[in-house]
């Protein structure tokens, strides 16, 4: 896949930028949880804003690429594929954003730290993001598959930390509010694994015009009945 | 880059037709400026009015003016063959003359009497380049340029208008009677050139003004209805009829 045209080109730099910041946002997020670093987690919820306005940017971007250029084939489906990717990558800030603010809020450290599931989701949602990312902006539709696995992994983790979660607040009642503040943590992980894989879906939509945003789990040389 | 002209107030009459309406409009330097609107909204006539072509026939009058750097282009005292040199035009459909590929670019040096062969080649060889079709015709210069294809045809005719160095150059639906290849050649190389000159340009082909225009403007009945940046123009327009030109609803 070559993008040429120097307008793309721009928004694919502009999308570079965003996706970085977003995943980053991600990483300090889950760091500041688990040192109780507030500074950091500062820091996380102070991009939020520089998010939002990248998204503002390249949406405009991408409208006046459209207008302008009224592109085709290849160009036409990267531009449609750029603006469905900033929301995906502007909700992963919006996650990070507030797994910053409940780490602020509440003290969850110790019981993040009692069960490696969390760290382990944590690392896997990040890489994801970043991988499915880099992948947009290599043109490289090989990773969709490797994403799908990991994602199943991400569903597992959830479902066992939650099954955890609920045991512990039979036990602990008094712990229940932070208790819940992790629950709400790790829907949230799972949803950026999700947002992660939405952003890997648009790669062979990209590259071949393979739609499989309603079956993510077939790979991009699946035929296309859409 | 600020306003390289300024049509101020224009008003412009076919005998008793009155063909354009109070037009304002600026026009910035080394910028590409399109004009566009339905058959008849007098875009073309417009365009005419900044060499002057209108002064070739009888009864035609201008009200208003043009400004080029400040200075009225159409008052009585301007010299309007020296206004046509700096106002390069190219029209619909290549106008090569009848002569050599050399001959047809070194045709206005020549009236500008360069006579010295070794500037005149320097010359040619520059405006050709310039016009990117230097590689295409190098080796057949003293050909009839009429054998040329269209393409290469029209920018032989853009080599012709930039070898005596215009200030700005007028573009008549150029590339409306070229195929997508060759409008795509011409289309870059208004891109190039307007580092080097101002542009102004005539189109129906709203995708191409979209394209290659940094500003435009667009014309209905003889009236100016909105200029703005291209941008602007194609994606949040002010004005009701703008938007229904540019989305294809009128015209």
């Amino acid at each position: 896949m070559a993008i040429q045209d120097k307008d793309l080109l721009a928004i694919r730099s502009r999308l570079a930028v965003m996706g970085q910041l977003s995943a980053g946002m991600f990483s300090g997020a889950v760091e500041a949880l688990e040192r109780a670093d507030g500074r950091l987690a500062r820091t996380v919820i102070g991009h939020d804003a520089q998010v939002d306005a990248l998204e503002n940017e390249i949406e405009g971007l991408c409208l006046r690429f459209l207008a302008l250029k009224a592109p085709k084939a290849l160009e036409l489906r990267y531009a449609v594929a750029v603006t469905r990717l900033t929301t995906d990558i502007e909700r992963v800030a919006d996650h990070a954003t507030v797994m910053a603010r409940e780490g602020l809020a509440r003290h969850l450290a110790p019981i993040w730290a009692r069960d490696r599931g969390f760290g382990e989701m944590a690392s896997i949602a990040h890489g994801m993001v970043g991988q499915a990312i880099d992948s947009f902006l290599a043109g490289d539709d090989r990773i969709h598959a490797d994403i799908v696995a990991r994602d199943r992994r991400v569903g597992e983790l959830h479902r066992g930390l939650n099954e955890g979660l609920a045991a512990q607040v039979a036990r602990d009642p008094d712990r229940a509010l932070d208790i819940v503040s992790l629950i709400n943590l790790t829907r949230r992980m799972e949803r950026v694994a999700d947002h992660a894989k939405n952003i890997s879906v648009m790669v062979p939509y990209v590259t071949k015009g393979i739609l499989l945003r309603h079956n993510p789990e077939a790979g991009p040389d699946a035929d296309n009945d859409d | 880059m600020g306003d390289h002209l300024l049509v101020n107030g224009l008003d412009f009459f076919y005998g008793q037709t009155h063909a354009l309406r109070a037009v304002t409009l600026p026009i910035r330097r080394n910028r590409i400026t399109s004009l566009i609107g339905p058959s008849g909204c007098g875009k073309t006539t417009l365009l005419r009015c900044f060499n002057r072509m209108h002064d070739l026939y009888p009864n035609n009058r201008y009200r208003g003016e043009i400004l080029m750097d400040g200075r009225d282009i159409l008052g009585p005292a301007v010299d309007v063959i020296g206004l046509r040199n700096s106002m390069g035009m190219v029209f619909q459909k290549p106008t090569p003359f009848p002569m050599s590929v050399f001959d047809n670019v070194a045709y206005g040096l020549r009236l500008k009497r360069v006579r010295n062969a070794g500037v005149l080649r320097e010359r040619v060889e520059k405006a050709l380049r310039q016009a990117a079709v230097w590689d295409e015709v190098k080796d057949r210069l003293g050909q009839n340029a009429q054998g040329l294809s269209g393409g290469q045809q029209q920018r032989l005719v853009i080599a012709r208008t930039l070898a005596v160095d215009p200030q700005v150059i007028l573009f008549d639906e150029s590339t409306s009677a070229l195929d997508p290849i060759s409008s795509k050649k011409i289309e870059e190389l208004m891109t190039e050139l307007k580092k080097e000159v101002t542009i102004i340009a005539v189109t129906h082909n709203m995708q191409q003004a979209a394209r290659i225009s940094d500003f435009t403007a667009l014309m209905y009945l003889g009236s100016l209805v909105e200029y703005d940046e291209t941008a602007t123009i194609f994606t949040k327009p002010r004005n009701k009829l703008t938007e229904e030109y540019v989305t294809g609803r009128f015209g």
